[in-house]
């Protein structure tokens, strides 16, 4: 216990003497979270707050075009602009990047939409065999800037289609009601809005009774704290390096003692520090992610279970790093190797895209990620209010996998030794 | 005290011998010069000394002890001070000492007793809390040295202490080596500083391509080649500078 005392002392002091190590491991995940969960909080959401500006070229002048610019203006997400009015000045300027998108609306639109209504009625009443099928269809272009993310500019599409066919039945409704007039000579009362006859009611199936509803803040603050848990790979495995190169490391292997003395003081310091990476994010997601008008962090009401899973996720973390740090011969190796695997199985494990929505293929590879146990156990506390019971297979994988990591490291020591 | 019989060395992917049949006994009180250029075998036989890996062939005791297979023990009456600095350059020197002394299992009291005789001997009392990152050469040589006798080792084993230090510090810490030699503390040094060996060492061998080619005490040596100094015989032994 005295030599392990001394070596932990030892590592701590090593540590809070590392300036950019400290930066590396406190600083830079707190200002991924902020900005990560800003950039997530929803889509549709950031694009209101930022408002969307789209070139509209109304060549229609007539209830579709209108209705469309009042509805695009209503919905609070875009900003109109109608500076310019023809197609090629418009390709430019989308093609240029100055506007993201640009719908045009082809001259006479609404009167084509009209034009097809009586037919429309007809059909209604026609045998099969004499249906109206050739329907002219106006058509509404529009121009997206390439380097636009496909996923904002499905995002975007759909809201506009949804819209238009709304607006769409809305003209249906409104000449049928004209025609309507002109045959019985009577005014039939115009449905101003377009009918909802079905709505959707969402119900959160959880197994227990919870107030807890999921959010940005509830899936990004474990997703980034895993994430910053095991970037304890890069200072660790550098630290385990630069004991070797300054012969330190040589020092420590001919004073009497075990090995797995050095081994379990890097692993409490390191685990330590998880810890308080933990206890940071936390702070982040209750205290400074509501500043950024983003909700607050609902720690659920087992604070324990939350407790084991930081510690478990924190010694696999620190158990990757020091095994890291044992296989590696130089930074170079371990500054690469470290941040490269633990972004593929950060990649993996689901911290950036949900795990279910991943292929079939990689849905299974992603059980092989220490990242998505945490993160399971995370999702488990935060988003369904799990207990101890809950999380133990994920506690017990990464606890099994710290003890693994650490000694595969031990092993591969003592060989390295013996193989000069 | 120490026995080296007939060890060799081949690394992993290498065809030739580091060491080659190397023979050795070192009494205790001695002050043994393990001397050779670079590439001679030195630091080769002085990590397989310490322990830190095994001979290819043969066996190396240490107060009878095997090398081999209780190095454990070994480790508890060696102290060693390795060729580069092994120290921890974000701590402070009192720091550095109080982690390795503590390492070897000194009590508290005792442990700060020693380091602060130690400090005072090599002139360092007043840089004790300062970092080692910001010591010069010399003052990085002498807390290394210290590290390594805290526990007061009955045998201690030095790669090359006073490498790369001006002529003052050197001399001053060879001084000292020999108080600690006198106190009944055995030791084996490498060095490639042959005028330094001549008057530090009690007994010497010259090793070159992993063996030894000829040992003994360096002034029955140089008197038997009728050489005028060790520089000179060791000259006319192997064909080269060591200085270079």
């Amino acid at each position: 216990m005295y030599k392990l005392k001394a070596s932990v002392i030892k590592e701590f002091l090593v540590l809070i003497r590392d300036i950019p190590g400290l930066i590396i491991l406190f600083a830079m995940p707190i200002a991924m979270i902020i900005v990560v969960t800003l950039v997530q909080d929803s889509t549709l959401k950031s694009i209101s707050d930022s408002k969307i500006k789209i070139l509209y070229i109304d060549n229609d002048n007539d209830i579709l075009s209108k209705s469309l610019k009042e509805g695009l203006l209503k919905s609070d997400i875009f900003e109109i602009d109608t500076a310019i009015n023809t197609f090629s000045q418009a390709k430019k300027e989308v093609a240029s990047g100055k506007y993201r998108i640009a719908i045009i609306i082809p001259a006479d639109a609404t009167n084509t939409i009209r034009k097809n209504v009586k037919p429309i009625v007809n059909n209604i009443f026609a045998p099969s065999n004499k249906k109206e099928t050739n329907f002219k269809k106006p058509e509404i272009i529009i121009l997206t800037d390439p380097t636009t993310k496909n996923t904002f500019r499905q995002t975007v599409i759909s809201y506009l289609q949804t819209y238009t066919s709304k607006i769409e039945t809305q003209i249906l409704f409104k000449i049928l009601a004209e025609q309507m007039e002109e045959l019985t000579g009577t005014t039939p009362d115009l449905i101003d809005k377009p009918i909802e006859t079905i709505v959707f009611k969402e119900i959160l199936a959880y197994e227990k009774e919870t107030s807890i509803k999921p959010n940005s803040t509830q899936h990004n603050v474990p997703a980034w704290t895993m994430f910053a848990m095991f970037f304890i790979v890069i200072p660790l495995a550098s630290n385990m390096i630069h004991e070797r190169d300054n012969g330190s490391f040589f020092r420590l292997l001919t004073i009497p003692g075990n090995y797995l003395t050095v081994l379990g003081s890097k692993t409490i310091v390191y685990l330590g520090i998880t810890f308080l990476q933990f206890i940071l994010m936390i702070l982040t997601g209750i205290f400074i992610l509501p500043l950024f008008g983003l909700p607050v962090l609902n720690l659920g009401t087992h604070p324990l279970a939350l407790i084991i899973t930081a510690l478990a996720s924190g010694l696999a973390a620190v158990g990757y790093g020091i095994l890291v740090g044992t296989i590696t011969e130089t930074h170079e190796q371990a500054g690469v190797f470290g941040s490269v695997s633990v972004i593929i199985l950060a990649s993996l494990g689901g911290i950036w895209f949900p795990v279910y929505a991943m292929p079939a293929i990689m849905q299974k590879i992603s059980i092989i990620s220490p990242l998505n146990w945490g993160l399971e156990s995370f999702y488990d506390i935060f988003l369904k209010n799990g207990n101890i019971t809950d999380i133990l297979p994920e506690i017990s994988a990464l606890f099994v996998f710290f003890i693994i990591t650490i000694l595969i490291a031990y092993f591969y020591e003592g060989a390295k030794r013996l193989r000069f | 005290m120490v026995r080296l019989e007939n060890i060799s060395k081949i690394y992993k992917n290498s065809t030739e011998f580091a060491v080659n049949g190397i023979s050795l006994n070192i009494n205790k009180g001695e002050i043994f010069g393990l001397l050779g250029t670079n590439g001679a075998g030195k630091t080769t036989t002085f990590s397989m000394l310490c322990g830190l890996f095994p001979p290819t062939t043969g066996e190396i005791y240490i107060n009878k002890l095997s090398v081999r297979t209780q190095i454990s023990e070994i480790k508890k009456i060696i102290g060693v001070v390795p060729q580069s600095i092994a120290l921890y350059p974000t701590l402070t020197a009192k720091e550095n000492l109080f982690f390795f002394g503590k390492m070897y299992g000194l009590p508290k009291n005792e442990l700060k007793k020693v380091t602060e005789h130690w400090l005072k001997i090599f002139g360092l009392s007043q840089y004790a809390d300062k970092k080692i990152k910001t010591y010069s050469g010399g003052m990085k040589r002498r807390i290394n040295l210290i590290a390594g006798i805290l526990h007061k080792p009955e045998l201690l084993l030095l790669d090359e202490p006073a490498v790369g230090i001006d002529a003052h510090s050197r001399l001053e810490i060879m001084k000292e080596l020999k108080k600690i030699n006198a106190g009944g503390t055995t030791i084996i040094y490498t060095s490639h500083y042959l005028e330094e060996a001549e008057k530090f060492c009690t007994d010497i061998a010259i090793i070159d391509k992993g063996k030894i080619i000829i040992q003994g005490k360096p002034p029955e040596l140089i008197k038997e080649a009728a050489c005028s100094n060790l520089e000179e015989l060791f000259f006319n032994l192997t064909g080269n500078n060591t200085n270079v």
